[in-house]
């Protein structure tokens, strides 16, 4: 019992990190259309988001579902690949 | 001065802070005792971390999304920048699954009334400065790892 509940707030934590990870990308991507003068629109499912640099100069690029969906797994990815290797190669200091 | 050794790690106190009170007393209370202490304090945490696998996979695992939030930055400055610099319009796909797509917009620019070369460039050169600062990040991220174990005991 001990142990699920404690693999389960590992799961849980873990998916948070990515979650909260994620929310810190679209922010740098927010900032980078801004900077790079480009409107940047979200199209995830039946929901539209739109953020317009005000520049009315450069172009729109637009990130549909499965962009958002990639993204999550490879972050999950990612981090599962360098946990597993330091699960794998750690040693106890000397 | 003293409130800096509240940042280290508890067992680190424990073991140490009578000590290094002590010494802190003794020593004068400038800018750069209090980086000592602070570069100190990291390192003990990260002494802390390496000792515990639970805590280093934690930490790798961190790692690990920090270098794939900095890798598809990246390749978003990198898909802008080729956007800036396309006529038509551009549909990123693998197969049947359309990821995103590039479409420009037909406004008139004041920028066109310069040069083209100095157009591309200018347009471009946030572009490449951000990509710059994002690859030197990115090598730093990646590198923290070995420069942290190396400069441990």
């Amino acid at each position: 019992m001990r142990r699920a509940s404690a693999a389960i707030s590992a799961l849980l934590l873990s998916l948070v990190t990515v979650a909260v990870a994620e929310a810190g990308l679209v922010g740098l991507l927010l900032v980078f259309s801004y900077v790079l003068k480009i409107d940047l629109r979200f199209d995830v499912g039946s929901t539209s988001l739109v953020f317009a640099s005000g520049a009315y100069t450069g172009p729109m690029v637009q990130l549909y579902g499965p962009s958002v969906i990639a993204s999550v797994l490879f972050s999950l990815a990612c981090a599962l690949i360098t946990t597993t290797w330091t699960f794998r190669h750690w040693r106890p200091a000397k | 001065m003293k409130a800096l050794l509240r940042l280290y790690p508890r067992a680190w106190r424990e073991r140490y802070g009578g000590e290094m009170a002590a010494l802190v007393d003794d020593l004068p209370a400038d800018i750069g005792v209090a980086l000592d202490l602070l570069v100190g304090a990291g390192a003990a945490y990260a002494m802390a971390v390496r000792a515990n696998r639970i805590l280093s996979m934690a930490a790798a695992y961190l790692h690990g999304v920090c270098v794939a939030v900095l890798f598809q930055a990246i390749a978003f400055v990198t898909l802008a920048l080729v956007s800036q610099q396309s006529q038509g319009p551009m549909i990123i796909q693998l197969g049947p699954i359309q990821f995103g797509s590039v479409v420009p917009q037909s406004v008139f620019r004041i920028s066109q009334l310069q040069s083209a070369l100095v157009r591309t460039v200018v347009d471009s050169m946030p572009g490449f400065v951000l990509l710059a600062s994002l690859l030197v990040v990115l090598v730093l991220v990646l590198a923290a790892p070995r420069l942290v174990r190396r400069s441990l005991p």
